[in-house]
């Protein structure tokens, strides 16, 4: 078997087929993590006697007979979601040897298709950052291009998937922490309808703008993921029934598609925006109907967007004391314990992130910062209802920039900005969006975003599959 | 903008210690993405409610009726809790006086 041309649907009608054995599958992946991982440094731990003993149960209910669309398939999961029994870091010192007490449900769903779990990946500390470089523990190499950045904050589960390490990968997006590691690593990143997936054992970080979503080599693999971790779940408030058989909004030659005007102006590379203009004409030859839209408010999303996710994390991180978990400093009193085991467990990046969701929660400054932010939210999500009265789905791209180097710090303070500008706005307004390899430029990746209505991730998993077929990437 | 004394203040409500060699780089910081913030001040927000949640429009209750409870499942999550606690005594979490 070579791991590079096996995607989820073909390893499973290979193992259907008895082609080869889900153990042989899971210790020819670990067999290859073994010799890539210590370049890529995807990976935070290798589940390696977990995983072989997984597989051999997936092969004995194959056997049987009993072969769902997951059995036996290798899966990496980011480190911010818990499995049972195994250490769960959140890419934080504070949390380095925390044994996570259960498994997060959409593990308990992976687990009912008799899944693989091959390992826990890196990622930025709590899924703050857009590179992997705020990981307490190592930085991960983009595949494409080992000097480059895999992005973030799913930066691990983007180039596991990449790198031929897995078959799929679990990520969490608050503000694009899927979909722009999936474009920097060429590889499907998918974000739900917020809502559709429960964040039961998702480390918290900015709750109402985290999901849970699968990173795959090919859109059909993600919808394979998606149908098997969704749904409504007692120990998630905020998740929601989904009907899983939804069909498409349109047929492609039907749909409607909108270019957001404000994606395509300042700040963007000009060699990314007319690749990313390009994959989008291709639904046109088929005959979708390509109209100009504009989201008027997107200039002020990434305000918005740092003031209410950092407050909420404030409040999420809180639970990190030094008193029922993770790492403490127990001199002193109290308030000591508190005071140090925070200042020694986290980063400066969470730290500052801390602090600014503190200030603007302050009393004094709550109106100004938090409630003004959170009616502004109102006025994008309004820029997006408006937009799909007249289109189907949206269409642009994922970043700004083609993937960056280590420590490159960008000599324009717009773009560094810019850089989360088209992925933040969907978390805000709560609606699905993939990210899809669209081409090369100078062997780099670049993504296509595509973006649909609240719980129509049948419509953009259509579109995306559409795409795949033709254009000559697959 | 924001002081010196205000970043203290926050480090307090938000119970980090922060090194008075990092005093004036967070304040830099905090600064910085503070003034980005004020674009929002350009936006008539004088008739908008807030967005709280993007999906939800109300909050989620359940019935009011006993569950059935898996008592030894539950059994064996407490103890893997109480096994994550730095500082543990007799089955409790071990906390320092708070007076």
């Amino acid at each position: 078997m070579d791991l590079k041309d096996l995607t989820i649907k073909k390893a499973s009608e290979s193992l259907k087929k008895k082609e080869f054995s889900a153990v042989e599958l899971v210790k020819e992946t670990i067999n290859h993590i073994k010799k890539t991982d210590e370049e890529i440094g995807a990976y935070l731990s290798v589940l390696e006697d977990v995983a072989i003993k997984e597989a051999g149960e997936a092969d004995i209910r194959i056997a049987k007979g009993e072969q769902y669309n997951l059995t036996g398939i290798p899966l990496a999961i980011k480190d911010n979601i818990l499995i049972k029994g195994e250490i769960s870091t959140g890419g934080s010192k504070i949390l380095e040897n925390y044994i996570a007490p259960y498994d997060a449900t959409v593990i308990k769903k992976l687990r009912l298709q008799y899944a693989v779990f091959v390992g826990k990946t890196n990622m930025d500390e709590f899924a703050m950052g857009s590179s992997t470089e705020n990981s307490a523990f190592k930085k991960t190499k983009n595949p494409r291009s080992l000097d480059r950045v895999p992005g973030g904050s799913s930066g691990g589960s983007a180039a596991s998937v990449a790198a031929n390490m897995c078959l799929g990968s679990l990520g969490s997006d608050t503000g694009g922490s899927i979909r722009q590691p999936a474009a920097f690593c060429g590889v499907v990143g998918f974000k739900p309808t917020y809502g559709a997936v429960s964040r039961y054992g998702l480390m918290a970080m900015a709750s109402s703008l985290d999901q849970i979503g699968p990173i795959t080599k090919t859109v059909e693999d993600s919808e394979i993921v998606f149908n098997a971790i969704c749904g409504k779940d007692k120990m998630d408030a905020t998740s929601t029934y989904y009907e899983k058989s939804k069909l498409p909004t349109e047929k492609i030659d039907k749909i409607k598609i909108g270019i957001p005007k404000e994606y395509f102006g300042e700040g963007i590379d000009s060699r990314l925006a007319e690749k990313v203009m390009t994959a989008i004409k291709k639904f046109e030859s088929a005959g979708a109907e390509i109209k100009e839209i504009s989201l008027p408010h997107s200039k002020y999303a990434i305000a918005v967007y740092y003031i209410i996710m950092s407050s909420e994390v404030s409040s999420n991180l809180a639970r990190y004391d030094g008193i029922k978990y993770g790492l403490s400093r127990q001199e002193g009193e109290l308030l000591d314990v508190y005071a140090n085991s925070r200042k020694d467990g986290f980063g400066a990046e969470v730290r500052r992130r801390i602090l600014l969701g503190t200030y603007a929660l302050s009393a004094g400054y709550y109106d100004a910062y938090y409630l003004k932010a959170q009616k502004v939210r109102t006025k994008i999500k309004e820029d997006f209802d408006n937009a799909f009265k007249e289109v189907d789905l949206i269409m642009g791209p994922v970043t700004p920039t083609l993937p960056f180097k280590f420590g490159e710090k960008s000599s324009n303070p717009l773009a560094m900005y810019l850089e989360d500008i088209y992925t933040v706005p969907v978390n805000l307004a709560g609606l699905p969006a993939i990210s899809i390899p669209c081409g090369d430029i100078d062997s780099l990746p670049v993504g296509l975003q595509i973006i649909g209505k609240h719980f129509d991730e049948a419509t953009i998993f259509e579109a995306g599959k559409f795409y795949e077929q033709s254009s000559s990437n697959y | 903008m924001i002081s010196r004394d205000e970043v203290k203040k926050i480090a307090g409500l938000a119970r980090i210690k922060i090194a008075e060699s990092e005093e004036e780089s967070l304040q830099k910081d905090l600064a910085s993405i503070l003034g980005y913030v004020e674009t929002l001040n350009e936006v008539d927000t004088l008739m908008v409610e807030p967005t709280m949640n993007a999906i939800l429009a109300s909050n989620v209750v359940r019935e009011d009726e006993i569950a059935e409870r898996n008592l030894k499942e539950e059994e064996g999550v407490v103890a893997a809790i109480i096994m994550s606690a730095p500082d543990r005594d007799n089955g409790f979490i071990k906390v320092k006086a708070v007076f």
